[in-house]
């Protein structure tokens, strides 16, 4: 086949029309996905400065997931707790009355004895078994102090917390574990001269709250037939609302413990969303950059800065910091 | 510590290799914790541990100091790192990184670097980053006045 010979002003037009098509399939595609740099024959630095944006928001996105179950768990140890706290003061509020009768009755057996103690009893059931079922998200911070709830916070995972959860099933008499004593002092007599005398209960804790079962029969039981003041029926019912002080201080402080790991992780929580938001925002804006408009923007925005709340925001924020010493 | 390789001299016998070493010159001041301490009239070495923020003389911008965009991020930054509960800076952070990216979408990658950084309590690196940013403000501000 023979050659074609172009002669230079059809060379130029072919030329020209080629380039033209190039133009026309760049700008077509720059419609198409609205980006001005969309791939890294384009502007290869700002290209793959915006993938490594993309990329990060996205990596901190999957940690943010983890990092949400973590807070969905601890809010949910925390009704668990709540509850606790509420079944305890029942417990209080019964073991009271039970104190109250027994008084009437110069320190002997309350009058409903029996049914008194039941309740108390039911009380701590349902204390344990709401222990056993306070499962999140698959742990349980609730019922043993050996589980705990680790949140990543780097995909490395060398920056992470780890919350340690707690026993507070109610351990008593016929379970395993430390011995915990109480006394309580009774001041006897009359008069100028008084006596102290201590009346103690030894609680085996299986390893969670130390409150014993009420028994109604017994010495050293909420029926107990004895008159001293230190082993009678009043003084078994006082122990018992020792005990359930004594929790009831346990449960509020650790209350107040996962309260401050929730804080935590919701503040990471939040920073990391603002995080990828900017992130986001950064690698969509990198593909429309002019570098040459941004020194203007910046000047402009340094003489607004001079005039804004930002500016008033940071002076208050730096003059209660001890930055304010330095001068 | 994450400065230690700025501030560590030569471990001396018997020296506790956890503790940051800082020589002060006469005079010198340093931020420690909620305290300002100025150095007398000789030079001192100090060796400080725990979890207490340490900021010298030469890392400390004042607030009067910040008159650019970005030197008020690194005075923001400078106020979460000593601050008791940085929480309530994030969000004054934060508008004020959007506020530059929008007007200069180039820093994103220093932010990116500065709030990883900050993500991880790494506040003296997220500093010096911050110092390459206000470097690079300047470049890009000077290139107007041309």
């Amino acid at each position: 086949m023979a050659e074609v010979t172009l002669t230079a002003a059809l060379r130029s037009n072919l030329l020209s029309l080629q380039h033209t098509q190039v133009l026309l399939n760049q700008t077509e595609q720059r419609l198409a996905t609205g980006k001005k740099v969309n791939s890294a024959l384009d502007n290869p630095s700002a290209f793959f400065a915006s993938q490594s944006l993309t990329n990060r928001a996205g990596d901190l996105s999957n940690l943010l997931d983890s990092q949400g179950q973590a807070v969905e768990t601890l809010k949910g140890t925390d009704a668990g707790i709540t509850s606790i706290t509420s079944f305890l003061q029942q417990a209080k509020a019964v073991a009271q009355q039970a104190l109250n009768e027994s008084n009437a009755n110069g320190g002997g057996a309350p009058t409903d004895v029996a049914d008194l103690a039941k309740q108390f009893n039911e009380i701590l059931k349902q204390i344990t078994s709401l222990a056993g079922d306070a499962n999140y998200q698959g742990t349980n911070l609730l019922n043993n102090a050996s589980n705990s709830l680790k949140v990543i916070y780097n995909e490395t995972g060398s920056s992470t917390q780890t919350i340690q959860g707690v026993d507070f099933t109610v351990g008593s008499t016929g379970n395993t574990g430390t011995t915990v004593t109480y006394t309580h002092k009774y001041v006897t007599g009359s008069g100028t001269t008084a006596t102290t005398v201590t009346a103690t209960a030894t609680v085996t804790a299986g390893g969670g709250l130390a409150i014993a079962d009420a028994a109604t029969t017994g010495a050293g039981s909420w029926g107990a037939t004895g008159t001293a003041v230190n082993s009678n029926a009043a003084a078994a019912i006082q122990l018992s609302l020792d005990e359930v002080d004594k929790a009831l201080t346990t449960v509020r402080a650790q209350a107040s413990t996962f309260g401050t790991n929730l804080s935590i992780i919701q503040t990471r929580q939040d920073f990391t969303t603002n995080l990828i938001n900017t992130l986001k925002e950064g690698s969509d804006s990198l593909t429309l950059a002019d570098t040459n408009q941004e020194g203007a923007n910046l000047l402009a925005l340094q003489t607004a800065q001079q005039l804004g709340i930002q500016s008033l925001s940071l002076a208050s924020q730096a003059n209660q910091s001890v930055l304010r010493l330095f001068g | 510590m994450d400065f230690a390789e700025e501030y560590r001299l030569t471990i001396q016998p018997g020296e506790n290799l956890m503790a940051l070493v800082i020589d002060l010159k006469p005079s010198e001041r340093i931020i420690i914790g909620t305290a300002l301490i100025t150095n007398d009239a000789a030079r001192t070495r100090l060796h400080i541990e725990g979890a207490a923020p340490i900021l010298r003389e030469k890392d400390i911008m004042r607030e009067n100091e910040a008159d650019t965009p970005c030197k008020k991020i690194y005075l923001t930054v400078q106020l979460m790192y000593l601050a008791a509960d940085p929480k309530e800076l994030h969000k004054l952070y934060f508008e004020q990184v959007r506020e530059i990216q929008q007007a200069a979408p180039s820093t994103a990658s220093y932010f990116m670097k500065i709030s990883d950084f900050i993500l991880n309590d790494m506040y003296y690196k997220a500093l010096k980053e911050t110092r390459k940013l206000i470097e690079y403000e300047k470049e890009l501000m000077s290139g107007v006045k041309k």
